[in-house]
């Protein structure tokens, strides 16, 4: 088996270090990614002690998915060994909200691999993995440069906490703040990386961004007028009453067929901040948000037409609180237990950009 | 003078992607995050002075001179 993947309870980060390498005893992995609850401390360094000739690589969670199981308090884990994976190339890029320069440790990785174009000769097998520390608000930012840098696709999410803990990402025996996490994967057999996010055009209507502050996440002005006020025209709605618009309604990026969501977090400053910048000039839809479970069915059943090795679910926190209020939950993780699968409940989704309300998934063949 | 938008941000897709059509698509949506609506430009569309800069900007960030 080239995939296994577990999910721990432990009494504390060593207790569940030991359980995870008595439940793999005998198999030899040469990654373990995992998601581990926020109130382990340093879980990373527990699993590196236990497993010291694996790449350990990691991220802080609100909840947690395995399987067929959704959990708070555990730690789900994906082990893979040579069977799915030949090789992994991971760096820590550390203070993120200084706007670092990403081309020499891209170029570092790609070089590991013998170059951007052996890399992208292998294109089909090479994939990246991203794990962002939640704290600094830079994703966007991050995986715009992260875009330029480098033409490989990354797949990842935003670290998340619990009711107590550190929001932290974990490579090592270290674990970060203000950082993010990148491994690139040499898989065996290849990968996909698809996302979904249950949202459709609400009106086809586009609206410009023509005043916004990027780093501040704040929007200010559709088409030279206010946000809200243009927002609530497009609904038909009172302008008063958008709020409680807020999370039925987010707005996106339509690019070709595939929508990037931005998700609204409050009304301030004559403006809208949202959980994720819009830059200037960017061309928006309002959206209407549809059925989780139905929509995420049709995107796995759309690529997954193989037996998987394993998938890896970055689901919007927004999302789980969604599956959970509608009672959703094991019909969602009944879609997710086909496969051997890992997931946790994400700060922001990444997949070219930084998204929100989205799902976004590593498939390794 | 028209359609000179549209032309900027071809260049920067083909030279990009060498020809690989999965790295031409990425390009696209990377430039759609940035702000330019790709689809939106054709050859008849109007040349604005502040796109066709940003256009320029963004091939500079792609290592792509247009």
């Amino acid at each position: 088996m080239a995939i296994k993947t577990i999910s721990i309870k432990g009494t504390d980060s060593q207790d569940m270090a030991r359980q995870a390498h008595d439940t793999l005893a005998g198999f030899q992995p040469k990654l373990l990614l995992f998601f581990a609850s926020s109130i382990y401390n340093n879980p990373g360094a527990a699993l590196k002690a236990a497993f010291p000739d694996s790449e350990v690589i990691g991220s802080s969670s609100h909840s947690e998915y395995c399987n067929t199981g959704f959990t708070s308090g555990s730690v789900s884990i994906m082990a893979m060994d040579a069977g799915s994976v030949e090789d992994i190339c991971v760096r820590v890029i550390e203070n993120i909200g200084s706007d670092p320069d990403l081309r020499p440790t891209l170029e570092e990785m790609h070089d590991y691999y013998g170059g951007v174009d052996a890399v992208l000769s292998d294109y089909e097998r090479c994939v990246g993995i991203v794990l962002f520390e939640c704290g600094p608000k830079v994703e966007e930012v991050f995986m715009d440069r992260l875009g330029t840098a480098t033409d490989l696709l990354f797949v990842g999410g935003s670290s998340s906490t619990a009711d107590r803990g550190e929001s932290l990402v974990y490579a090592g025996d270290r674990s970060y703040s203000g950082a993010a996490v990148l491994a690139i994967l040499k898989t065996v057999n290849g990968y996909d990386v698809l996302k979904t996010q249950s949202a459709h055009v609400f009106s086809e209507r586009k609206l410009l961004v023509t005043k916004s502050n990027m780093r501040s996440r704040t929007l200010y002005e559709f088409d030279n007028r206010p946000c809200g006020e243009v927002y609530a025209e497009v609904l038909g709605i009172p302008q008063e009453e958008i709020q409680n618009y807020f999370v039925c309604n987010p707005l996106g990026v339509v690019a070709g067929d595939e929508i990037f969501v931005r998700t609204f977090n409050e009304i301030q400053d004559g403006g809208i901040t949202l959980h994720c910048g819009l830059p200037e000039g960017t061309e928006i839809n309002v959206l209407k948000i549809g059925n989780i479970v139905e929509d995420t069915q049709k995107a796995l059943d759309e690529v997954i037409t193989y037996q998987p090795a394993g998938v890896v679910n970055f689901n919007c926190l927004y999302r789980t609180l969604e599956i959970l209020n509608k009672n959703q939950v094991e019909s969602y993780c009944a879609l997710f237990g086909r496969y051997p699968s890992i997931g946790f409940s994400t700060n922001g989704e990444a997949f070219f950009g930084h998204i929100n309300e989205t799902s976004t998934i590593l498939v390794i063949k | 003078m028209a359609g000179q938008i549209h032309k900027m941000v071809q260049q920067i897709i083909s030279q990009k992607s060498k020809g690989n059509a999965v790295i031409a698509n990425s390009v696209r949506t990377k430039m759609y995050l940035k702000g330019i609506a790709v689809d939106k430009y054709t050859a008849s569309s109007p040349d604005d002075a502040a796109i066709i800069q940003k256009v320029r900007e963004i091939g500079k960030e792609f290592g792509v001179m247009v």
